[in-house]
């Protein structure tokens, strides 16, 4: 499998970064969060949310033909919006770039992008290979309508779930102000998309959560756990959960967005002794047996028993997470060469300068991944200022 | 829905809030240029003060509430414009939202329109603020705003990083110091306004607050801890600001409200904002009723919610309470959370006669 950093016109200023517009992987194309900015990377369209919105569309569209495909092979997005408020507007301006099939889109609060103003990130996987490309639109009510927005997304051996909320037949969020009972409604609704998208739980490598509160996550552990209390450790998926400052459908306190592999064989669950969830059903990173896709679990600056590491030192909590990143790709028999997209959640937003420099040197400067980074209002222990997410596929047979 | 500026008037008190774009304009204005947006908030407070028959050269203390953290330093330069000297203790804090989509910074101020001398201080051991057009303690008459401290050294570096108690130490310190270079003592302080980087260190600082600085329970004082997404420096996890009366007899009374928690320990109306609202509301009614003062004196509100649901319901439930008589100075913002999980508002008021 070839992996391939890809550059477009425009994104002069990744070249600073160690961070690549995209990078394609077989037929996947990962693609780092598109915005409204300049080439030289100053933000353009201040204050005005639907032109950053086409903007960054545009240049996601130009990715996209660069590395010989079209918007229409976007399969997965995740969209991080400084105001919540004005999701529906982005996907206003998205319907007009997605008029059939619409990825799995799951749009997130931000507290922060790069620069102040940017008002809105898209960040895409696409599915380059000739499948047809199947979309989930549950024709029951509740899963917003109008929106370019499926509930799943299928092509190949990929299917991708969008964020799922605990969302009633008529689009009511219920029971309001419980965490743990509404992560219950958004699994069983991730399980329902799995099937119609001919998935199962059994072939789900990753789970991203988003929660109101970050305090919100506690009580979602237990769900979480129970989902899972049946699959063994050495098959466990890996699991990332954000504290974002709101969320796109009132009412809502957590989303659960899923990447499934139908490749064969079991899923493998690699965990370094290092991390201290090792002994739950959460993996360091996991992917299909016969598969080359490997979700990594949010790594934090955390050592073997959950003591926070280097509290308060930016850099080296983001070393931290890089050196966790990398025993787990090295375990499924990769290596860092093989992280072909990353998504960094940082407690300051401002921190993402220092994180990308301290991941210089764990990256090939020729090609680094897609990099997106993030603010977020909290992670799991309030001592962690990162989590960083990954995406790796093992150049393999 | 949004909040009106207004300017209450208390004998020679002027309270002032919420001056960022309000919804009488289409959108905020100028869109996405916080330098223009901070000229008409300090353009909007001008105005409000001359008509109470003061001017900028009057605020003693001024919050600014700000879309994004490193659009402080543009906000400080008009700022530094536009008071010339003698500046107030300012507070600047980024919020998660603010009542207007698209609005970048508001601003909330104190002025006092006596003829007492204006005295600015700035203590040698945060040397740094020096470079900022805010004193860190800024006093007239008995009244004195303490501006929010942070735990940092003479030259601005972060003290123990990571140590949210630590640095919270630290920042009490310098509001204890500040006090004491104004004429006053941590004993004159009615209100404490807190940021945190996480609200789930508040429990933590609540330690180092009551038993090295004020006492089990705060010795009666009114203090709002909030969560917010970013403090002015990178680094930083906590801020602490002061209302300080020094005065024989009490001018102003400081209040907080937040959904408390019901026989199950859990807070009341989990999940239901407006009745959250209204339980926050009473809250505060009570905390004034300590004082002797009623929802009717409240002069500035400042209120913290957890998303764009809870400030609708909460502004509703001000505007019927309110209805009446005289609003007051609100200025309204998001926070990542307060003392509670579930808790989605938090109320801090000034209330004076």
């Amino acid at each position: 499998m070839t992996r391939t950093a890809i550059e477009a016109e425009g994104l002069d200023w990744y070249e600073g970064l160690p961070a690549s517009p995209a990078v394609r992987a077989g037929d996947l194309l990962f693609v780092s969060g598109q915005l409204s900015a300049d080439a030289a990377g100053r933000p353009l369209d201040a204050g005005d949310v639907r032109a950053q919105a086409a903007r960054a569309l545009d240049r996601l569209q130009a990715i996209l033909e660069a590395a010989g495909g079209g918007l229409d092979d976007v399969v997965d997005v995740i969209s991080f919006h400084t105001d919540v408020r004005r999701v529906r507007e982005v996907l206003d301006v998205a319907a007009g770039y997605f008029p059939a099939h619409p990825p799995a889109w799951t749009p997130v609060a931000s507290t922060g992008s790069y620069a102040d103003g940017l008002e809105v990130t898209i960040r895409a996987i696409a599915h380059l290979g000739d499948a047809p490309k199947r979309c989930v639109r549950p024709e029951a009510a509740g899963w917003p309508e109008g929106v370019p927005v499926s509930a799943a997304c299928r092509r190949g051996d990929y299917v991708f779930v969008a964020g799922q909320m605990a969302t009633t037949a008529t689009g009511e969020l219920e029971p309001r102000g419980d965490h743990a009972a509404q992560a219950r409604g958004a699994y069983e609704h991730v399980g329902r998309m799995l099937a119609r998208a001919g998935a199962s739980i059994g072939d789900v490598l990753d789970i991203c959560s988003f929660h109101l509160d970050p305090r919100g996550m506690v009580p979602c552990e237990r769900v979480h756990l129970d989902t899972w209390r049946d699959t063994p450790i050495p098959n466990a998926p890996a699991w990332t959960a954000i504290g974002v400052p709101g969320m796109w459908v009132p009412g809502a306190l957590a989303q659960y967005r899923v990447i499934a592999d139908l490749s064969p064989g079991a899923r493998v669950a690699r965990t370094p002794a290092s991390i201290h969830w090792k002994n739950t059903p959460n993996s360091g990173g996991s992917r299909k047996e016969g598969g080359t896709l490997i979700g990594i679990a949010g790594e934090v600056a955390s050592d073997a028993e959950g003591n926070v590491t280097t509290p308060g030192d930016t850099f080296r909590q983001a070393r931290y997470c890089f050196n966790r990143i990398r025993e787990v790709v090295e375990m499924h028999g990769g290596s860092m060469h093989d992280v072909v997209e990353i998504t960094s959640f940082h407690k300051d937003h401002r921190d993402w300068e220092i994180v990308m420099e301290a991941g210089r040197e764990f990256f090939d400067s020729d090609s680094p991944p897609a990099w997106t980074p993030t603010g977020a209002t909290g992670l799991w222990n309030p001592g962690y200022q990162h989590e960083i997410y990954a995406l790796a596929v093992l150049e393999g047979s | 829905m949004t909040l009106p500026s207004v300017a209450r008037k208390v004998g020679e008190l002027v309270f002032v809030g919420g001056t960022g774009p309000s919804a009488d304009a289409p959108a905020a204005a100028p869109p996405g240029d916080v330098r223009g947006q901070a000229h008409a908030a300090f353009d909007a407070l001008a105005e409000l003060l001359e008509t109470a028959g003061g001017d900028l050269g009057d605020v003693i203390d001024l919050v600014s509430l700000h879309a994004d953290a490193r659009t402080i330093e543009m906000v400080f330069e008009v700022g530094r414009e536009r008071f010339g000297g003698d500046f107030p203790a300012w507070t600047p804090v980024a919020v998660t939202a603010l009542p207007v989509p698209g609005a970048l910074v508001t601003l909330s101020a104190v002025a006092h329109l006596g003829d007492a001398p204006k005295r600015c201080v700035v203590p040698d051991t945060i040397m740094w603020w020096h470079d900022l057009p805010a004193s860190a303690g800024c006093r007239k008459g008995d009244l004195l705003f303490v501006a929010g401290m942070y735990g940092s050294d003479a030259d601005g570096n972060v003290n123990t990083p990571g140590d949210h108690a630590g640095q919270a130490r630290n920042a009490l310190n310098r509001v204890k110091e500040i006090c004491e270079l104004s004429g006053a003592s941590l004993g004159d302080v009615v209100a404490v306004t807190s940021f945190h980087q996480d609200p789930r260190w508040i429990p933590s600082v609540a330690a180092v607050y009551e038993e090295e600085f004020f006492g089990a329970g705060g010795g009666g004082r009114a203090w709002s801890a909030v969560g917010v997404p970013g403090l002015l420096r990178l680094g930083m996890l906590g801020q602490y600001r002061a209302v300080v009366d020094a005065g024989s007899d009490a001018t102003l009374a400081a209040a907080t409200g937040a959904p408390p928690a019901g026989e199950d320990g859990d807070v009341v109306h989990r999940g239901d904002p407006e009745a959250q609202a209204r339980a926050a509301f009473e809250a505060l009614e009570q905390s004034l009723a300590g004082a002797g003062m009623s929802l009717a004196d409240v002069v500035q509100l400042a209120s913290f919610h957890i998303d764009a649901e809870a400030f609708e319901a909460a502004a509703r439930v001000g505007r019927e309470l309110f209805g009446g008589g005289d609003a007051p100075a609100w200025t309204a913002a998001g926070m990542t959370g307060t003392w509670e999980e579930g808790q989605q508002h938090a109320l801090h008021a000034l209330a004076a006669r």
